[in-house]
């Protein structure tokens, strides 16, 4: 499961606040190094909710030093080196198992295989 | 990109289900009908380079291929049966394509749990209108409904530019479910909707369609050949009337 997915995954499970964005516990996180596209990272980014990647990186770091550091908010324009690092972050890095966490009830989805379990329980929808 | 490309990348695939389970009603989307939905769609701009993709009901991942060739940004593919989804994913290993597609295990909710899920909250804290003073506010409202359906898909409304889907049709125990994957499939994308419909239902979901704040018209007119995919159907085959759809959800008349 790349960031990308993560940043799109919301908890609306019955009886939750704000399911948004959801914590993610890694077990195994692998880095697939590919080439960037900068026109693809500039136009996906605008689609995507910054704050939550900056969060998704702060939780995988521990399990993952070569995370490039990113700035709080994004400047109006972004340098190659922003615009690798964003690429590196949100094309590369692969949470294969773990979980993710809501965080207003904290039910678990598991990841396995990179794939994210997010079937509801009968009692949850 | 091709017809003739297209098609034949997407012939070379593993797609029929190993074990195909009745209640799902799976059986693959040929490769012939995969190039067609995918090239119209390219060429109304809603795939390829500069977008994001959805296949809501992957199955063995046709339509999610099909969005991987043409070079589409992000491909995200969703589908409740893992065991679709595990040969999906190694049918796209074996592409080794460029394009990043992302796999989710999740379940549009059934009709009978959700019927009651469908929104009808009239405030909305977490998304404001689109940004636009041209549209209705009647249809807004709606289309703000949709946002806060509880279908049992856990994505953020809006989050794709386009989806597509080839539901299921909805057996006796299943009835409504393709509206249903319509519904989903017009919360979770932000620009347009291609979907597969029996023709004889096609009066009614103009009705629902247009009643949600959006509007459909039929790119074209399928048959759809079932093939003898359960044990049980006397047929070889069976044909069906099927509408592909386009769902325009930019559009600001109804």
């Amino acid at each position: 499961m790349r960031l990308l997915t993560h940043n799109y995954l919301q908890s609306n499970v019955k009886g939750t606040e704000e399911g948004y964005p959801l914590g993610i516990v890694p077990e195994t996180v692998e880095i697939d190094k590919s080439p960037v596209d900068r026109e693809l990272l500039l136009n996906i980014l605008p689609k995507l909710n910054y704050d939550a990647v900056l969060q998704a990186v702060e939780q995988l770091r521990p399990h993952c030093e070569t995370l490039p550091n990113l700035p709080s908010t994004l400047p109006e324009d972004l340098d190659d080196e922003l615009v690798n690092d964003l690429y590196f972050v949100l094309f590369d890095v692969h949470v294969k198992n773990g979980c993710l966490v809501c965080p207003s009830t904290q039910r678990k989805f598991p990841i396995r295989d990179g794939i994210p379990n997010m079937i509801l329980h009968e009692d949850e929808i | 990109m091709k017809r003739k490309h297209l098609e034949s990348a997407l012939s070379s695939i593993q797609r029929e289900f190993p074990d195909p389970k009745i209640t799902l009603e799976q059986y693959p989307t040929s490769p012939s009908l995969t190039a067609s939905v995918i090239l119209v769609a390219l060429e109304r701009g809603d795939l390829g380079p500069g977008t994001t993709a959805l296949d809501l009901g992957c199955g063995t991942g046709m339509l999610t291929l099909g969005c991987a060739l043409v070079e589409t940004d992000l491909v995200l593919a969703l589908d409740c049966d893992p065991d679709a989804l595990q040969l999906a994913k190694e049918n796209f290993e074996d592409m080794e394509l460029e394009t990043a597609v992302e796999w989710i295990h999740a379940q549009v909710a059934s009709v009978t749990s959700s019927t009651t899920k469908v929104s009808n909250k009239s405030n909305n804290k977490r998304r404001p209108p689109p940004k636009t003073n041209t549209i209705q506010a009647s249809t807004l409202e709606t289309r703000q409904l949709i946002a806060e359906d509880e279908d049992g898909v856990l994505l953020r409304s809006n989050c794709v530019d386009t989806v597509l889907t080839n539901p299921p049709f909805g057996t006796k125990q299943n009835a409504g479910m393709d509206l249903r994957f319509l519904r989903t499939a017009c919360r979770l994308a932000r620009r347009t909707v291609y979907s597969f419909h029996k023709t004889s239902t096609r009066a009614f979901l103009q009705q629902q369609v247009t009643a949600w704040g959006y509007s459909f018209h039929v790119v074209a007119e399928m048959q759809f050949d079932l093939p003898q995919v359960y044990k049980f159907h006397k047929d070889k085959s069976r044909d069906i009337a099927v509408d592909l759809i386009r769902v325009d959800l930019t559009c600001t008349e109804n």
